[in-house]
């Protein structure tokens, strides 16, 4: 399946830097959305007021339009299977 | 407090965004690369975004 996966997260560079490395690495790119604070987050409307965005999962089809949304308990941890099911409803 | 798998989605939707709409593009910096990743070049593949709350958190 053909489908890129990004993590958005509205720390700065460096703290997204020093946690892959805590990690191990990470095999997929984890984005800054540090300045304008939030922007992206907002524009999603997962902003929250505290300055962080929420636990949430876009599924964009690959004509860039909103296929699946699943915004999460901040202290739960998406079932991967559930994303699988949707990728795969999209051919 | 640990964070557990699970399936207690608690929003198909947002204040900004339902199934159907167009994604807002956008250009982010990338932690493990100098460029920026812009939404509107990955056209032709599906992508997920992941929102997670902070860094040294589960993803």
């Amino acid at each position: 399946m053909n489908a890129q996966v990004v993590g958005i997260s509205t720390d700065p560079r460096p703290a997204q830097r020093a946690w892959s490395e805590t990690l191990g690495g990470i095999s997929f790119p984890l984005l800054s959305d540090f300045y304008p604070h939030g922007a992206v987050a907002q524009a999603y409307g997962v902003f929250r007021a505290q300055g962080m965005a929420e636990r949430a999962l876009f599924v964009i089809d690959a004509d860039g339009i909103v296929r699946y949304i699943d915004v999460h308990e901040l202290r739960e941890q998406p079932d991967e299977n559930v994303l699988f099911e949707e990728l795969a409803k999209l051919g | 407090m640990a964070v557990q798998k699970g399936r207690s989605s608690v929003a198909d939707s947002t204040a900004t965004l339902k199934a159907g709409d167009p994604a807002p593009d956008f250009s982010l910096a990338m932690h493990n690369d100098d460029g920026a990743w812009t939404l509107s070049e990955q056209r032709g593949k599906a992508v997920v975004l992941a929102f997670f709350p902070f860094a040294f958190t589960p993803t």
